[in-house]
């Protein structure tokens, strides 16, 4: 921060105000120009900006990446304010309350380039969760992301790569990378923690039992997430792809495994492509968590429920933030026996069925959950809910939980994974374990401590690269890696200037260089990316990563920051210098 | 179990260094003799165990929801301190040496612990109240204060911002186990390890004719804690001046409260002989 010597004005300037600052941001919200304007220093005022991260006891990575950001946009003359916040709190922050300037954090992105809807589309930014935080609006992305649901092939990629072009141009967040996942597991009794990539749902299904083993032992994981044992409601938005509760507490109809969308507790299905229909069959004798049997009823309730939270109760619709990429995908549903539904999808139906992954939700237990808490920010009980004893469909029961300590999940014999002669039990089943033990530790190191000892089996696949030399020294203890869909990324409120400038945001972009951290920062465990999809087969090639990015270059070379080229891209974003160095409005 | 062997191990260490220090520090012949003597000792002390214990409790009932007033009231710190004082923890960890980890770590977890520990037993041990009596109020204020701070201000130590790195968590990944059951890595200002520590040093000295030898050991640990805190990289060096100011307001506040207390005891009392002498008397009156 002290190093560069064009702001130091700028900096010991701040300073002295420093003091004034932390009585008066109290009253103006952070804002560093009132304090300036109210002391009488300047009549421009410098733009300043807060930029919120996670501390680095969550993920060392991310605050790294936020230092050097901080570090550059003083050295470019923008005053910053670098804020820590708990994880929670940053999702409330961003998700919910919409109050930030810039974040650096991670989001889940998905395989199918549906995803960006939600996302970006302007008519979303009024609502929670990720749908559109940035509020970013577009009518150029906003109607291509809207044509490539009715296409398919050809057609729907050129669409979609229209919409990335457009996205990397406007730059609504600064996509860097995608973290490779890592996780510390012992095999003395469990083996095939390789056969499904780490962050994916299905990661643990492909375990099976060390020779001799039983099944029906308990499988025992570390994890730092202590929200796991506190609110375990699936409607909650989340800033990780490993999620406990749409893994293996909540089923959905279909899951996305060898290569596309297949039956999960559907048995089967059969589509009308010209009526834009799939009737399904649900597996015989299926049963919620609690019992209660498991009928098309349940599933006519989950589309709904998921399109308006409040059933009809609200002033006006509330849909559930979280799987509005698939719920804006039903157009109706009608039950048409026990075990048979038949959906209407909205678009074609290659992207249509992406609505068939949405967890299905018991209607004995939410439908007395539908009340409105508070109409203007559009929280219905359904989300503000802990759901402390989850009733699910999935592979795994909720057992216990210890707030804070941890979570004991077991064996659902009814499910079609448990049970000889399905095809999930053919494919994946049966569990290798009778029940699973999430345990709350207090860091990465001291969750490896408990593996060593043989006090715990694996850690859930979010060990930062740093942990790596140390799982190396541990003979008893392997590493596991595959590659994410987890998208860290700089997050801009455009609601607020200077943010909602398109200049400003890619001058800020290329503070950073994307190679460059994910080989100093995270030891080359992570890709680069130039756009929100982490898979790169939708990415056009113009927009393929070079050895460098194709829309937002670094200002610099090889890591080494220019501040005076990246001075001059603030300034081709129409702001201008004063003599002491401090950028202006 | 870490945790559990993380506590055994502290404990064990603290005992033996107490045991070793009281012997030379206090020696016996400062402890009351008569039974007499302990009963007119103990009776000048209780009140203030009692409002200890009323500390205690409100707090912890406090304790319980201060995260939730915190995150709707409470000011972020951290990121003015990381403007004014910027990296001056890493510059401090550029001195780093294994024999200074090691050093650093263990009077973090375990000086500090001996430090608590040795003057409630050592002032008890001893032949007047006052030491004792100025412990438990200056030990009362710094934690009610310090808590108020933990409510109203949100601060992160330099560790959590990659301002040098978290040493003692490196060195010794266990220890955690222990400090996130006492700590919350949100309440870092004031240090309350350089508060409590410079507390017991000025406690120390200004009780130096009791235990000469005490002064020695308890100066070189209570700068050493100071010094620790920022070295493993927990707290900013404005965390120990803040830690340092309320150490002084905290004696400061001990001493004033104390002749307080001692009024309000000794009135306390009268007021008690009254009212059993007015109710004698209306007995006797009844009765006949």
């Amino acid at each position: 921060m002290d190093d560069d010597s064009s702001p130091r004005n700028g900096l010991t300037r701040r300073r002295a105000l420093a003091g004034g600052a932390v009585a008066a941001s109290g009253l103006t919200g952070g804002c560093v120009e009132t304090v300036e304007q109210f002391f009488g220093g300047s009549s421009r005022p410098q733009i300043s900006v807060e930029i919120a991260t996670v501390p680095a006891d969550k993920d060392s990575r991310l605050t790294s990446i936020t230092s050097t950001l901080v570090d550059r946009l003083e050295a470019a003359g923008i005053a910053t304010e670098f804020l820590l916040l708990p994880i929670d709190q940053l999702r409330k922050k961003v998700l919910t309350n919409r109050d930030f300037d810039i974040y650096v954090g991670t989001m889940a992105a998905d395989r199918d380039p549906d995803y960006l809807r939600p996302t970006f589309q302007s008519p979303y930014s009024n609502e929670l969760g990720w749908q559109n935080p940035f509020g970013f609006a577009d009518h150029g992305a906003d109607s291509l992301l809207d044509e490539q649901r009715h296409q398919r092939g050809q057609q729907r990629r050129e669409t979609v790569e229209s919409a990335l072009t457009d996205l990397a141009g406007e730059q609504p967040i600064v996509p860097l990378l995608s973290d490779t996942a890592i996780a510390a597991v012992r095999r003395t009794r469990f083996e095939g923690w390789e056969r499904v990539r780490a962050r994916d749902p299905l990661w643990l299904l492909g375990l099976d039992t060390a020779a001799g083993r039983s099944r029906n032992g308990r499988l025992r994981l570390t994890t730092r997430e202590k929200v796991q044992t506190e609110r375990l409601n699936p409607l909650l938005p989340t800033f990780s792809e490993f999620d406990i509760l749409t893994a293996y507490l909540y089923d959905p109809l279909a899951r996305y495994y060898d290569g596309q969308i297949r039956p999960w507790l559907a048995q089967s299905w059969s589509v009308d492509a010209s009526a834009g229909e799939i009737r399904l069959e649900l597996y015989p004798d299926l049963t919620w968590h609690d019992g209660t049997d498991l009928t098309a009823e349940d599933v006519a309730f989950t589309y709904r429920f998921l399109s308006d939270m409040s059933m009809g109760s609200g002033e006006t619709r509330h849909p559930a933030p979280r799987f509005r990429g698939q719920s804006t995908l039903v157009d109706s549903i009608a039950v048409e026996g026990d075990r048979t539904v038949t959906i209407s999808v909205r678009g074609d139906l290659e992207v249509g069925k992406k609505a068939l992954t949405a967890p299905l939700f018991p209607k004995h237990v939410w439908k007395s959950q539908t009340d409105v808490v508070d109409e203007s920010t559009g929280l219905t009980q359904a989300v503000t809910w802990d759901n402390a004893e989850p009733v699910g469909s999935g592979p795994l029961a909720f057992e216990s939980r210890t707030v804070e300590e941890s979570l004991v999940l077991s064996r659902h014999s009814q499910h079609p994974i448990n049970r000889e002669g399905t095809e999930l039990f053919e494919r994946f089943g049966p569990l290798a374990f009778d029940s699973l033990r999430f345990r709350v530790v207090p860091s990465a190191r001291a969750g490896l401590t408990l593996l060593s000892d043989g006090e715990a089996d694996a850690t859930v696949p979010q060990l930062g690269n740093e942990m790596v030399s140390h799982v190396q020294d541990e003979p008893t203890v392997d590493l596991v890696t595959s590659p994410s869909r987890t998208v860290y990324h700089i997050g801009f409120n455009m609601r607020r200037r200077p943010l909602r400038n398109p200049g400003f945001r890619r001058a800020v972009a290329r503070l950073l260089d994307k190679g460059d951290i994910v080989e100093s920062i995270f030891d080359g465990y992570a890709d680069p990316l130039p756009t929100p999809m982490a898979d790169p087969e939708w990415v056009p090639t113009q927009l393929a990563w070079n050895g460098s990015d194709p829309e937002v270059p670094f200002a610099g070379t090889n890591g080494a920051f220019d501040v005076e080229a990246a001075k001059q891209h603030f300034e081709d974003a129409g702001f201008q210098y004063t003599d002491d160095g401090r950028l202006v409005y | 179990m870490a945790l559990f062997e993380v506590l055994t191990q502290v404990t064990a260490v603290v005992a033996l260094a107490l045991g070793i220090s009281l012997g030379a520090v206090v020696g016996f012949s400062r402890v009351p003799r008569t039974r007499q003597q302990l009963v007119a000792q103990l009776r000048v002390v209780i009140p203030y165990l009692l409002f200890l214990g009323l500390a205690l409790g409100v707090t912890s009932l406090v304790r319980g929801v201060g995260p939730d007033i915190s995150w709707a009231i409470g000011f972020h710190l951290s990121p003015h301190i990381y403007d004014i004082e910027g990296k001056f923890v890493a510059w401090l960890q550029t001195f780093q040496t294994p024999v200074l980890t090691t050093y650093f770590s263990a009077i973090y977890v375990y000086g500090y612990a001996y430090l608590l520990v040795f003057p409630i037993v050592a002032y008890a041990l001893a032949d007047r109240t006052k030491p004792l009596r100025l412990l438990i109020l200056a030990y009362v204020l710094n934690y009610v204060i310090g808590l108020v701070c933990y409510i109203l201000f949100i601060a992160y130590g330099p560790r959590n911002y990659l301002v040098g790195e978290g040493i003692l968590y490196s060195f010794w990944p266990q220890a955690q186990f222990l400090t996130s059951e006492v700590n919350t890595n949100t309440n870092v200002f004031p240090s309350l390890h350089t508060s409590l520590s410079v507390t017991i040093a000025m406690l120390a000295v200004m009780t130096r004719d009791l235990y000469r030898r005490w002064v020695l050991i308890a100066v070189p640990i209570a700068i050493s804690v100071c010094l620790s805190t920022m070295y493993l990289g927990i707290h900013w060096a404005i965390d120990v001046l803040a830690g340092i100011a309320l150490a002084i307001v905290s004696v400061y506040g001990a001493t004033r409260l104390d002749s307080h207390f001692e009024q309000g005891i000794a009135g306390g009392r009268l007021w008690f002989r009254r009212g059993v002498s007015a109710a004698r008397h209306w007995w006797s009156t009844v009765k006949e």
